[in-house]
């Protein structure tokens, strides 16, 4: 029974190890050896490969048959989706929305007997934040345009 | 207020999946919903830094600073993020990489560059401790009713819900006030050279902007949550020679050197008082 439950572990760690995972950077060079500096060819974006290990900064992998390493900066354990950006949907400050929900959060808790500065705790204390300034961030838009300019 | 607690949970749950839909159409298929978390709790410590130090609203500054850090954030893995860097208004020489990519220097950190490679190496270690996901994987450990309900209300307006705040808390503690890993210091430090290396930025500007640090007056908040700055150097140094990285790129002096000219003079005009000093958040 003991020799099949280590024979159970033994598989399940093995799974956990060769895990799939993506290329999303433009530049992950499948390396012949764990060092930046290493030959190594083009891994192209959004190719699937299989993690066997890990060291220092490096990814051991297999690509399409081949055993290599890659910049653990370059690879994700998440498939490539869209980009999360909250401000985009934000159409008008996030402060005095909040500033709206706590008002009204407010009297629904006062009405149940609790006080302001408790229901705002438990709201989070929106006086503690400064989400209008980051919103300010979020509307500075770089466009490819701007960036490649930039690069030259 | 009947009306508010009377509401069942399966209509609960009803808006929350038709939320979801509408946030997954507003932001790209396939968004794991563990990143939209991390974006949420990165936005909200970003907004508590800004509120602590005062974020510097100068468009033209902010948006080369950004313009430096997107050119390496583009080699980076995660893609799905909109890497966002911004100035705080405080003569303290720091840097703060919340996750979800958001990524705030220090005005006093830039008073001491001289060169744009010198600004990229900063960029470069806080855009790697989020490549590296130095403050965890924020997994969904199922939702609260609080979540249920912020989640519900208008996107980005559920910011700062207790659990986000919860999470924040315990950011600002385990890294901006104890400090990170050193091992995760190190490891910032030598990706970030990965990072400058694909831009075309020279290397020994990372060591340069390390000796500035610890000579620095303002250092105290930054020597205290980092491995001692010799040890930094060392470590870099036998990366550099380790992986044959080339020392030698640009540092595009001229062009930091205009910008941050400009910068200082509207800076002068528009805030003549002097910046706040440094308070625990």
């Amino acid at each position: 029974m003991k020799k099949y439950l280590w024979l159970l572990i033994a598989l399940f760690g093995m799974e956990l190890l060769s895990a799939p995972m993506y290329v999303q950077s433009p530049v992950a060079q499948l390396l012949e050896k764990p060092m930046a500096g290493s030959p190594g060819m083009l891994l192209p974006k959004g190719s699937v490969v299989t993690k066997i290990g890990e060291q220092d900064m490096f990814i051991k992998i297999t690509f399409d048959g081949k055993e290599g390493f890659v910049n653990k900066l370059f690879l994700s354990a998440n498939p490539p989706s869209g980009k999360v950006s909250f401000g985009d949907a934000i159409d008008q400050s996030t402060s005095v929305k909040a500033r709206a929900r706590a008002s009204s959060f407010t009297q629904t808790a006062a009405a149940r007997g609790f006080s302001e500065s408790q229901t705002l705790r438990t709201r989070g204390g929106a006086q503690d934040y400064d989400m209008d300034s980051i919103v300010w961030l979020e509307k500075i838009k770089i466009e490819d345009a701007d960036l490649e300019s930039f690069q030259k | 207020m009947k009306r508010t607690t009377s509401i069942s949970l399966p209509s609960l749950l009803m808006l929350f999946l038709f939320n979801c839909q509408f946030l997954e159409k507003k932001t790209g298929p396939k968004v794991d919903p563990n990143v939209i978390k991390e974006v949420k709790v990165g936005k909200a410590l970003a907004a508590k830094l800004a509120k602590k130090y005062g974020l510097i609203k100068d468009e033209p500054f902010t948006r080369y600073v950004n313009l430096v850090g997107r050119s390496m954030a583009i080699y980076s893995s995660r893609q799905e993020l909109e890497f966002r860097f911004g100035i705080l208004d405080t003569e303290d020489v720091n840097a703060f990489a919340c996750p979800g990519g958001f990524v705030l220097v220090t005005k006093g950190a830039i008073d001491l560059m001289e060169t744009e490679a010198e600004l990229a190496s900063l960029l470069s270690h806080e855009l790697s401790h989020v490549t590296l996901k130095h403050s965890g994987d924020f997994e969904e450990k199922g939702a609260s009713i609080l979540d249920v309900i912020s989640a519900i209300m208008a996107p980005g307006g559920d910011l700062v819900s207790s659990v986000t705040k919860g999470a924040v808390d315990g950011l600002v503690n385990q890294f901006f006030e104890k400090g990170r890993k050193k091992e995760e210091e190190i490891e910032s430090d030598k990706a970030g050279t990965i990072y400058l290396s694909q831009a075309g930025y020279d290397l020994e500007s990372s060591i340069i902007y390390l000796k500035k640090l610890d000579k620095s007056q303002h250092n105290e908040v930054a020597l205290k949550t980092h491995p001692p700055t010799l040890e930094r150097i060392s470590e870099l140094n036998k990366f550099i020679t380790e992986n044959k990285l080339n020392m030698r790129g640009k540092t595009n002096l001229q062009r930091f050197r205009g910008e941050y000219a400009s910068f200082a003079q509207r800076y002068e005009k528009q805030k003549p008082k002097v910046t706040k000093p440094a308070t625990t958040l």
